[in-house]
């Protein structure tokens, strides 16, 4: 099976089922395990260009409109990329994570996506352990209206790893999934004037 | 209805023919049909908080479920499914390993709500009926 051919079973109606039928987080990820499309995407993302390409995918498909009455078809294949980036490289996973955080009618990937989050903040570089995990840890406060807003700290965090993967992956990285990802931001309350749009599509 | 939704009782009816697929959403769980009026998704972990603090009792014959009485499923020891009883029928032949043929309802994870045999389920997954549990003020 090569990589790409992993990517599509990933994603297919076939693996959702199987995984869809768990009940609970452990046996949708025990399930996962024994997928040999799972083992072989997680072998393949060693190679810059498989990363970027399941990062450029999640982005894809974190972004596709969905019918609200039912859970995200992209759901359990969200869930996986992020799942098995985490293990490859926490920096990306956690930019995959943020916006995997907001893409509508997900259960697993949402769930797993807060997961990365977390794990980013309990790795603070700051050395301080945080007592104030919250489902949504860069998540301040909620507005009357129900808007999010974000924290700026954690903002910043994630611009520098998404700068530091663009330096890395300059030639393969979309400008255009770029800028979508400095728009979400901006659409969700950042609030922040986001050098990203130009930095990256230069 | 989504094609994932479709692909996915399209997908079990041929593993299972035996199951009836009843309703196709993934807003609950087979713990939120059971505890929650098809309103949400409950972890598999709390089950037993929930069935302690509810007032249900256990018992161990499968003869005596009932109408409405929860099974529990468990894989590697842990549970991992439950279902509702909707029928209870003994059968006639006695050399029958399993003398009752128990229909259940239950919601396999985000892939749809069935109505099956109580052991028709994917085990791999599901895992395999072992207990029974009932609300029932009298057994």
């Amino acid at each position: 099976m090569t990589f790409r051919e992993a990517m599509r079973e990933i994603e297919s109606h076939a693996l959702a089922a199987r995984l869809n039928i768990a009940s609970d987080m452990r046996t949708f990820l025990e399930a996962a395990k024994h997928e040999e499309a799972v083992a072989r995407l997680l072998e393949g993302l060693d190679a810059p260009d498989s990363r970027s390409a399941v990062f450029t995918r999640t982005f894809e498909l974190s972004r596709q409109r969905v019918d609200l009455r039912y859970e995200n078809q992209w759901d359990t294949a969200l869930a996986v990329y992020v799942w098995v980036m985490s293990a490859k490289d926490q920096g990306i996973a956690t930019i995959m994570a943020e916006a995997v955080a907001y893409a509508p009618q997900c259960w697993w990937a949402t769930r797993i996506a807060r997961d990365v989050l977390l794990e980013g903040q309990a790795r603070s570089s700051a050395g301080v352990e945080r007592h104030d995990f919250t489902p949504f840890p860069s998540v301040e406060q909620f507005s009357d209206a129900g808007e999010v807003v974000l924290s700026a700290g954690f903002v910043l965090d994630i611009r520098e790893a998404l700068e530091l993967f663009v330096a890395e992956h300059d030639q393969t990285v979309k400008p255009d999934v770029a800028q979508k990802w400095s728009m979400t931001q901006t659409a969700y309350g950042v609030g922040l004037e986001n050098p990203h749009v130009e930095t990256i599509a230069a | 209805m989504p094609a994932a939704m479709l692909a996915a009782i399209r997908i079990w009816r041929a593993a299972h023919p035996g199951i009836r697929a009843r309703s196709a959403s993934a807003i609950y769980n087979c713990m939120g049909l059971v505890f929650a009026s098809r309103r949400t998704w409950i972890e598999t972990e709390h089950l037993h908080l929930i069935l302690r603090e509810d007032g249900y009792r256990q018992f161990t014959e499968p003869g005596k479920l009932s109408v409405g009485d929860v099974v529990v499923y468990k894989r590697n020891g842990e549970p991992s499914h439950v279902a509702i009883v909707l029928d209870v029928e003994p059968v006639i032949d006695f050399r029958a390993p399993f003398p009752w043929v128990i229909t259940v309802m239950s919601q396999w994870g985000g892939d749809g709500e069935y109505i099956h045999r109580m052991e028709d389920v994917p085990q791999v997954s599901l895992g395999v009926p072992v207990e029974y549990w009932t609300e029932r003020r009298v057994v």
